[in-house]
């Protein structure tokens, strides 16, 4: 009797109740609640399920030593997490990017690709306000990533330079990218006035197929001879866009944009809330990297409306930019362009802003890959 | 912390002058890219590069219709007594020579809300 007794308390203390703290409680609760967002909210649920349920695997507590941990040298979810610590899950997911994007509307304004590197401003004011509060070089230039608003872009870049961050860092860019019709509109209604948001731009020129297939090859070769460290995210992103563009590799660009960015996705999403174990997530850098994500995330929103003003003094009249156009500067496509047709409609009904602000948005994946590069070239 | 981190840390505690440079370096990346473009776009449009006797019959050839165009408009004025028919031709010749054949598009995406 006494035998079966003490097995049952030898098992005791490898279940998950006996080993449970408050803190793994806690992350279980948020994972939780992204899912709850997911679902009934509908913000980026391709994302917030996955990063959520792999919060709540990646919290359920175990006795070490059963070789099931992610951080366990060759558990399986360690294995799945190689994608993530070593980068290579985010280049695959800008292949699908770029197999999925249509350019057009960057090829036919090519002056609107200039609103896309000024929102990329928010990733160097984050960086300089981590430096001030006591994050390394490094891990400063990891946490201004999150204002580029790009997932992959973060993972990546985090990765290289602050891999004890990644899990902060990607959760972070993940939760203020479905947050960012929330925090856009109150940021672009305070910097606009009502003239301003009643500008009506002129029909885009319509794009030849000859263009759309000489946009990725010198689009990729400029950008990545000026920025060589930012050639796996430029170098898959446009061959993506190739692939599309061609019109002869139509399997390919079918499976990029659909099988397998979608396992991409997934394995990218599980693993990355896995990451997020109580005891190394919950911590005051956490608390501190979210804030400055929400900063970054400002300052990108900010900086990229009030460029379209200062654009605007240099535009003739017909040629005015609508400066509600300017927050799709950073990469969270097609959101951020969705936020700006909204708003846009909100002043007037006939005033469809989405095709102009795609081009910004599209500039914005440009801007925060080369970004990620430079970046990555000073502090790597 | 590798050398350049340390140079980093040393030479620009507060990260002003990463900042400057990487700013430009993206600014410079995207006009670079603008130039290309708008090169680009210029050049297939025909707006420049192409010879200006080419692009002289290029668009006198769009104002004057070919014989064998010409000889269906007469076959068919021929052919066709009533008088909607000719004012049907004499529109499509008016749109053919002002070109406004095509249609045009207004280039507005309507959307319509998810039931």
């Amino acid at each position: 009797m006494n035998t079966i007794f003490e097995s049952l308390g030898q098992f005791w203390q490898y279940t998950g109740f006996a080993n449970m703290t408050l803190q793994h409680v806690v992350m279980i609760f948020i994972g939780i609640v992204f899912i709850y967002l997911a679902i009934k909210k509908d913000w980026e649920p391709l994302l917030l399920i996955p990063i959520g349920f792999g919060m709540i695997i990646g919290n359920i507590p175990f006795a070490s030593g059963l070789n099931i941990g992610i951080y366990e040298e060759g558990s399986v979810m360690n294995i799945l997490y190689q994608g993530v610590q070593k980068g290579w899950y985010p280049p695959l997911i800008f292949l699908g990017i770029g197999a999925m994007t249509d350019f057009s509307a960057l090829i036919s304004q090519p002056r609107l690709m200039l609103i896309g590197a000024a929102a990329q401003i928010g990733i160097f004011g984050a960086y300089i306000i981590a430096l001030h509060i006591g994050f390394t070089p490094a891990e400063a230039g990891a946490i201004g990533i999150i204002g580029g608003a790009d997932g992959p872009t973060a993972i990546f870049l985090s990765s290289k330079l602050a891999p004890h961050l990644m899990g902060a860092i990607a959760v972070s860019a993940y939760s203020y990218m479905a947050l960012v019709p929330v925090i856009q509109r109150p940021i672009m209604l305070l910097l606009t006035t009502k003239k301003e948001r009643l500008i009506r731009m002129a029909p885009p020129r319509q794009v030849s197929q000859k263009e759309k297939i000489i946009f990725p090859i010198v689009g990729f070769i400029l950008t990545a001879m000026i920025v060589p460290s930012g050639m796996p995210l430029l170098g898959m992103l446009f061959f993506g866009n190739l692939l599309k563009e061609s019109g002869v590799t139509k399997r390919l660009a079918e499976t990029a944009r659909g099988p397998l960015v979608d396992v991409v996705t997934i394995l990218i999403g599980i693993t990355v809330g896995c990451s997020t174990q109580a005891d190394e997530f919950l911590t005051g850098d956490s608390v501190k990297i979210f804030l400055l994500g929400l900063i970054s995330f400002v300052i990108a929103t900010v900086c990229g409306v009030l460029f379209v003003k200062f654009m605007n003094l240099f535009c003739k009249e017909g040629r005015k930019i609508n400066p509600l156009i300017g927050n799709a500067g950073v990469s969270a496509v097609p959101d951020a362009a969705r936020v700006s047709q909204n708003v846009g409609r909100e002043f007037d009904k006939n005033n469809h802003l989405l095709m102009h602000a795609m081009a910004p948005n599209v500039a914005g994946v440009i801007g925060s890959a080369v970004a990620a590069g430079i970046l990555l070239s000073f502090l790597g | 912390m590798s050398t350049v981190m340390n140079t980093f840390t040393l030479n620009d505690p507060h990260g002003i002058i990463i900042t400057l440079v990487s700013v430009c370096v993206v600014f410079c990346s995207l006009i670079i890219l603008y130039f290309a473009y708008s090169l680009i776009g210029k050049i297939i449009s025909g707006e420049i590069g192409m010879p200006k006797r080419k692009a002289m019959a290029s668009s006198s050839s769009k104002k004057t219709p070919s014989e064998e165009e010409a000889a269906a408009i007469a076959m068919a004025l021929d052919q066709e007594l009533n008088g909607e028919t000719y004012a049907a031709i004499g529109m499509a010749l008016h749109r053919y020579m002002n070109d406004t054949v095509h249609d045009m598009e207004s280039y507005i995406i309507t959307i319509k809300r998810k039931r």
